[in-house]
């Protein structure tokens, strides 16, 4: 396969997928499937529901077998296992929360950060970033559910990752806790952080991304703004329909 | 009165060996889902070593360190090569294995050092020591007690104040989240497994002075009421161990006070079956779920 150029205006590679290819069984859950974020870039991934967006996710995480292509982060093959993806400088939070039920929520940060010299002042000031640093001896399940979405997003930030992979940040929160979302992606991305975010959440996508890469049945079927995404037909047939149009 | 006082001392006493026991089992169940069934046996090799190298040395103390030492390294040698292969689609393949190493250890051990059962001694008197003519624990219990509590604060620091016990309860609670933040969760179990076999024949070294003495079996009876201590208190509850181990020595010492050694087994079973019926995940276990 043609080696494809980054896009125009982009910094360094931070993430770039080539040929992805994953099966289960029998069925393809992602084809031939390319996709590239630069530093401080915000991607979208999204598509309709079993499109393959988490798997590509898993995919860039060790977490499932390819069958073909390739991953580089940072120029580097990524990580077979998933155990090296926080050393390859990746974060990444999932669609449940992933919190550890019978953990504190400092500690639930804490181990974002295991190999720092000081784990817990490095949690206390992600908490503080995200204005709950008051919450970190409780519980975590004694908060409420925007706050444990806040706790999870302070976990992939603690170690300043370089490539920070958000699956579904907004489900579930209100305006108010997705304007706010809004505003730290963009903080982050300022760093120099690339991101790519799976969501479903179509309007915060748009608002947010700088570049939109739309799944259908595994395969990409369009890539690019999200003013150009909106007005490929091919995106309204599959997935936005009415609801762009109406937008 | 005086005899009350008596058996709750004891009670107590051989309590906090209960849940030194049935935290050995709850460490394994927290990070693994299998009720190790071997803990016995295993601990039981331990205490070969242990006795082994106290009659070479005649040190008691360098006699304890080998036990805890050769209980770690079985731990090890168990979960590295025998139940880290087993299923985790399918809870019973870690049972099926324990068992079936408890038969294949106790029958080495039988065939090593055969079935009689061999006098240790304790490193301390074990008469009861009388103040104010009322018969309290006796100098042995008091060490027991004393190094028995201390090993579980010991663990406690480690799983709450260090990185490492951090590591070990992300990997218990959420093995394949904690993955993903550079957990090493395989390393994490064997550390588990090492943690658990030490804990466990430490145990078992303690106890075997005041049973009828070292065999193949002589940890038997002491899994059976760990493992009870350890459903009361809450298998997924370090904490409960010991509340649960209190509980369940309180009430074997006052039952076989007051109505006789025979009603012991009895009562410690009627005890488990009231917690099974009323509360079936422990008296103290914690509220929330967990994931294996």
């Amino acid at each position: 396969m043609p080696e494809r150029e980054a896009p125009a205006g982009a910094g360094a590679m931070r993430l770039q997928v080539r040929g992805l290819t994953v099966r289960f069984g029998g069925l393809a859950a992602l084809t031939d499937v390319d996709l590239d974020v630069a530093e401080s870039q915000v991607v979208g991934l999204i598509g309709p529901n079993g499109a393959g967006k988490t798997t590509v996710f898993n995919a860039v995480s060790g977490l499932v077998r390819t069958a073909a292509g390739t991953i580089t982060v940072a120029g580097r093959p990524a990580p077979r296992a998933p155990q090296g993806l926080a050393r390859a400088g990746v974060a990444r939070t999932l669609q449940g929360l992933g919190l550890f039920p019978g953990l504190s929520v400092r500690e639930n940060v804490e181990v974002g950060v295991l190999g720092a010299s000081d784990p817990a002042a490095r949690a206390l000031e992600a908490l503080d970033d995200l204005g709950i640093a008051d919450r970190a001896a409780l519980p975590v399940g004694a908060l409420p559910y925007p706050e444990q979405k806040k706790v999870a997003l302070a976990r992939a930030l603690v170690a300043d990752p370089r490539l920070l992979l958000l699956d579904e940040p907004a489900g579930g929160l209100g305006a108010a806790d997705i304007a706010e979302l809004d505003a730290v992606v963009r903080r982050v991305a300022a760093t120099g952080c690339a991101v790519l975010l799976v969501e479903h959440h179509v309007d915060f996508v748009m608002s947010l991304c700088d570049r939109v890469v739309v799944l259908d049945f595994g395969r990409v079927i369009a890539d690019g703004t999200p003013d150009a995404v909106r007005r490929d037909p091919a995106v309204t047939a599959a997935y936005l329909g009415i609801e762009v149009t109406a937008s | 009165m005086d005899r009350f006082v008596f058996l709750l001392g004891t009670g107590l006493a051989r309590g906090t060996l209960f849940a030194l026991f049935a935290l050995a089992l709850v460490l394994i169940w927290r990070s693994t889902r299998i009720v190790n069934f071997a803990a016995g046996a295993m601990a039981i090799v331990g205490v070969y070593v242990g006795v082994a190298v106290t009659g070479l040395t005649g040190s008691y103390w360098l006699g304890l360190l080998a036990t805890v030492l050769a209980g770690g390294l079985v731990g090890l040698v168990v979960e590295r090569g025998l139940l880290r292969f087993a299923s985790a689609r399918s809870p019973l393949s870690g049972v099926i294995l324990a068992i079936g190493l408890v038969i294949v250890l106790q029958s080495l051990l039988g065939i090593a050092f055969g079935q009689q059962h061999t006098p240790v001694r304790a490193p301390f008197d074990d008469r009861p020591v009388q103040v104010g003519g009322v018969p309290l624990l006796s100098p042995y219990d008091v060490f027991v007690v004393v190094v028995a509590l201390g090993l579980m604060a010991a663990l406690r620091l480690l799983f709450v104040r260090t990185t490492l016990g951090l590591q070990l309860r992300a990997a218990a609670f959420e093995p394949e989240v904690s993955r993903l933040l550079g957990v090493r969760v395989a390393r994490m179990r064997t550390v588990g497994w090492v943690l658990a076999a030490a804990a466990a024949s430490l145990a078992a070294m303690l106890a075997v002075p005041k049973e009828l003495g070292l065999n193949p079996h002589a940890a038997d009876m002491l899994f059976v009421y760990a493992f009870t201590v350890a459903v009361v208190g809450g298998l997924d509850s370090p904490g409960g161990a010991l509340l649960g181990g209190l509980t369940v020595g309180v009430v074997m010492s006052l039952v076989t006070g007051y109505l006789g050694a025979t009603l012991t087994p009895v009562a410690v079973l009627a005890l488990l079956v009231v917690v099974l019926l009323v509360r079936p995940s422990g008296l103290f276990a914690a509220a929330e779920a967990r994931r294996a």
